[in-house]
């Protein structure tokens, strides 16, 4: 791998830098790699990261990845890692357009990473860290064998989607107390950036203590050893709650826990901001290449085959397309004045088609929107009456007649709802009590939303978490409209009416 | 740079090649599920393997909710696309529904699989036992290789070549510098002589009473013995014999797709094998193997057969394996003079016998038929 881009390329960068600084984005030095067809795809198999743990799921969707591309199924252009600085990867065989287009791009998705809300804790180093964790993995498999530890990791990452959404930090665990939030991370060191502070937590001679003021160390790790208070909110870490509860785990499998819950954390975030974060770059890879002329006027109709490919309707619904065309639509209805009330309450329709009052606030709030939102508020926000229709977005059915789907309707407020549906749809579970029947059993509740767990998945769930757990696990959810506990007692599963 | 990858997908085979091996019985009474890919690989079904997690199930969509939502021209009532069991959803997590996944074994592993799944034992195969021959012989060049191999000439033709394409030759001054890309070596083959070799003729009552399910056992059959003796002999070759009351040889496809109305002479199928071995199979060079399903209702006294069988056939094979299914018509008689032949023969270990109804007896027959380790 070259860091130095080939001439031409890095010509591109820089005209591509440039353009994007221009048009006001705010992103971390980014570092282009030119990879062949079979290293790209490798690094997307690891999800971008050069070195990541070992597992066979990589191993999985590299191989499937591979058919894909093989077959023409699948086209990538590029990869970007949010980190700092920045790592992008652009596939060797794309055109001199198309590079141009995937820079920009890339320059979209950095000033994303950067600015929006949902990224402010994220770990930036994470590409070293992912690094660390594959030694430390590594480390583990060579000592106790492949299948222990893969059987383990294999149990952790069934729980990846039990993380807490709203805890937008992801601190270390290491005072050993639920005291997060409360010690204000004086205790709770994060990696990579030492306070000096904590320094002092050295083994200090008694005779030194006179010389030294120690107060201030003293009274941090009182307010640590203090029992933490029962939770305000019930516990949705379940990571962190069997890292602290689990006094059963050995010091490998809290490493495991505790590297999928970091690596669950980090990726988090771009799974709650995939359509506004697409849809940010190929917003300004559009204005880029038309407005600011990275295309030029060779490159213009090459430039407009990719874009329609990329924003293309034909897959019945793509999720790039959604986000760019939303951005362009908040864009025109905050620079002509098309929202707020009296808008809004307009009802001649003639004079709302040809509303501006010149407002020309639409790059402002388009910042704005993509500093301040994730997907689903972006859509319940932003996904007009009046977007829907243009956009022609339709409801379809299965028609059991004819075991056809057709289309049913074209209700905005149907496909809204849908739309965010499925951006929401994951299950919420809660972790209880890790004492439960006063016999060490682990209870989780399931908060119902209007949906049931599918029987099947939720069974072999239970299963890997009392691999993790040892002891009988239980769930309370809805079983056909009951409540119900399910038990995983470790032979056999049993489904019994709550009380 | 990823050189990690190599190796998970490395893993990610041996675990899906578990799967297979754990359901390998399930496997086996699958009826017409393998593909066959050249001629040793073979592509296998198993279940996509999964991470499992917390999912929502999928819920009727009630009054006023859509199944999906897509984008485009179109009325109510126009067709989006048809409807699957299996449908992709919208979600962002498409793509991970458990489906199936094709993974590719060679016929060794699988037999190998087979062997220790049934506990067969190994082909002792019969005759001198040739040893494995390697031929060697110069043949052609390549860019590597000894000292003692180099050829002068094509290397210096190279040399010459590259030197008038870069304009550095002087006819005035011919110093010619050969340089390591330029030199040429011998280079040789090796050409394996097959250790022994054998011929499977499978011979096929068509009369109409073998129905289609029979068909497919017989079928599922023949796939697991084909792959149980392809790993033992190298070049395996197979020849299909149908018959009624006449035999003729047909090939691999028409042998399970034909039915024809008439009548069974077996000993019409037992001829024209015993043609086919003679004209092309000498017993001395190849271990013959003959599979025969009927129904049993031969026509006549089974004399003639059974004459046959212990004069000519067995002597000249190593197993004759019969298989008889459940006729509607008749009794199956000629399993049970089968039975009783094989009681006073000498030849007694050449012959296997098997009742097959149904799909449960695909394994016990498969394992009496492989398990003599002839």
């Amino acid at each position: 791998m070259h860091y130095t881009l080939r001439n031409d390329l890095e010509a591109m960068r820089a005209e591509a830098e440039k353009a994007a600084h221009e048009c006001g984005l705010d992103f971390y030095n980014t570092k282009f790699y030119v990879l062949d067809f079979e290293a790209l795809t490798a690094v997307i198999a690891n999800i971008g990261f050069p070195v990541r743990y070992s597992h066979w799921r990589f191993g999985m969707e590299y191989d499937q990845f591979e058919k894909k591309m093989a077959h023409g199924m699948q086209r990538i252009y590029e990869l970007v890692i949010n980190n700092d600085p920045s790592t992008a990867y652009l596939l060797e065989y794309n055109n001199p357009v198309q590079q141009k287009m995937v820079m920009a791009h890339v320059y979209g998705h950095v000033d994303f990473f950067k600015n929006n809300v949902m990224f402010q804790k994220t770990n930036r180093n994470m590409m070293n860290a992912a690094a660390d964790h594959a030694k430390l993995i590594e480390k583990h498999r060579l000592k106790l064998g492949i299948d222990k530890v893969e059987e383990f990791i294999d149990a952790c990452l069934s729980l990846e989607d039990l993380i807490d959404p709203c805890m937008r930090e992801n601190k270390k665990q290491s005072c050993g107390k639920n005291c997060e939030g409360k010690c204000d991370g004086g205790c709770s060191k994060n990696e990579g950036e030492p306070k000096e502070e904590d320094n002092p937590i050295i083994k200090i001679d008694k005779y030194m203590e006179q010389f030294l003021d120690m107060s201030k160390f003293r009274a941090k790790k009182e307010e640590c050893e203090k029992p933490c208070q029962k939770q305000e909110r019930p516990e949705r870490d379940i990571f962190r709650f069997l890292m602290t509860e689990g006094k059963h785990l050995a010091d490998w499998q809290k490493d495991i826990l505790s590297i999928v819950r970091d690596e669950a954390y980090y990726f988090l975030p771009q799974r709650q901001t995939k359509i506004m974060n697409e849809g940010w770059a190929t917003f300004w890879h559009d204005y880029m290449m038309i407005q600011k002329g990275l295309a030029g006027d060779q490159g213009i109709v090459d430039y407009s085959k990719t874009m329609a490919d990329v924003v293309s309707k034909a897959a019945g619904f793509n999720p790039y397309r959604l986000g760019y065309e939303l951005y362009k639509d908040i864009k025109e209805r905050w620079d002509k004045g098309r929202h707020g009330r009296d808008y809004l309450e307009e009802q001649d329709s003639e004079k709302k088609a040809s509303w501006d009052t010149h407002e020309g606030l639409g790059t402002k709030k388009i910042f704005e929107v993509r500093a301040s939102l994730d997907d689903a508020e972006f859509l319940r926000e932003h996904l007009t009456d009046e977007f829907i229709e243009k956009e022609q977005f339709f409801e379809y059915n299965l028609d059991m007649r004819d075991n056809w789907y057709k289309i049913s309707g074209r209700d905005p407020r149907v496909i809204r709802n849908h739309l965010i549906n499925m951006l929401t749809n994951d299950p919420i579970i809660h972790v209880e009590d890790a004492n439960f029947n006063n016999a060490g059993h682990l209870i989780m509740n399931h908060v119902h939303t209007g949906m049931e767990l599918e029987p099947q998945m939720r069974d072999r769930t239970l299963r890997q978490l009392f691999h993790i757990w040892q002891k009988p696990v239980h769930l309370r959810t809805i079983v056909e409209d009951n409540p119900v506990i399910v038990t995983y007692t470790g032979s056999e599963f049993s489904v019994k009416k709550a009380k | 740079m990823v050189s990690n990858i190599e190796k998970d997908k490395q893993r990610f085979h041996d675990i899906v090649k578990g799967k297979v091996r754990k359901n390998l019985q399930d496997l086996i009474k699958r009826e017409g599920f393998v593909a066959r890919k050249g001629n040793d690989k073979i592509l296998i079904p198993v279940p996509n393997i999964t991470l499992p997690r917390f999912t929502h199930g999928k819920s009727e969509p009630g009054e006023g909710e859509a199944d999906g939502i897509g984008q485009g021209k179109g009325k109510i009532g126009d067709k989006v696309k048809p409807g699957e069991e299996d449908e992709e959803g919208n979600g962002p997590q498409a793509g991970e529904e458990a489906g199936e996944h094709f993974v590719e074994m060679t016929v060794d592993e699988l037999a190998a699989m087979l062997g220790e799944e049934l506990k067969l034992p190994r082909i002792e195969p019969k005759g001198k036992r040739t040893l494995l021959q390697e031929f060697e012989r110069y043949h052609g060049l390549r860019t590597k290789g000894p000292r003692g191999l180099m050829r002068f000439k094509p290397s210096y033709k190279n040399a010459l070549k590259r030197l008038i394409s870069t304009g550095d030759y002087d006819p005035d001054d011919p110093i010619i510098e050969i340089m390591p890309e330029d030199m040429r070596y011998r280079s040789w083959t090796e050409k394996d002589v097959p250790e022994s070799s054998a011929v499977i003729i499978y011979m096929m009552d068509v009369s109409g009473s073998m129905g289609e399910e029979q068909k497919q056992i017989a079928r599922t059959i023949s796939f697991w013995t084909d792959v149980w003796l392809r790993a033992h002999y190298k070049g395996l070759e197979s020849v299909y014999i149908t018959h009624d009351s006449e035999a003729r040889e047909v090939d691999e496809f028409t042998f399970y797709h034909t039915s024809i109305t008439g009548g069974t002479k077996i000993i019409s199928a037992y001829n024209l094998a015993d043609k086919i071995i003679s004209s092309r199979y000498k017993p001395e060079d190849w271990n013959i193997y003959l599979f025969q399903y009927s129904d049993g209702d031969n026509w006549g006294e089974n004399e003639d057969e059974i004459t046959m069988l212990e004069n000519i056939l067995l002597p000249k094979s190593n197993l004759l394996c019969y298989a008889q299914t459940t006729s509607p018509y008749g009794e199956g008689k000629y399993l049970k003079d089968l039975q009783a032949y094989s009681e006073v023969t000498a030849l007694k270990q050449k012959l296997v016998l098997a009742k097959l109804d149904d799909k449960e007896d695909i394994l016990p027959t498969i394992k009496k038929f492989l398990g003599t380790g002839k």
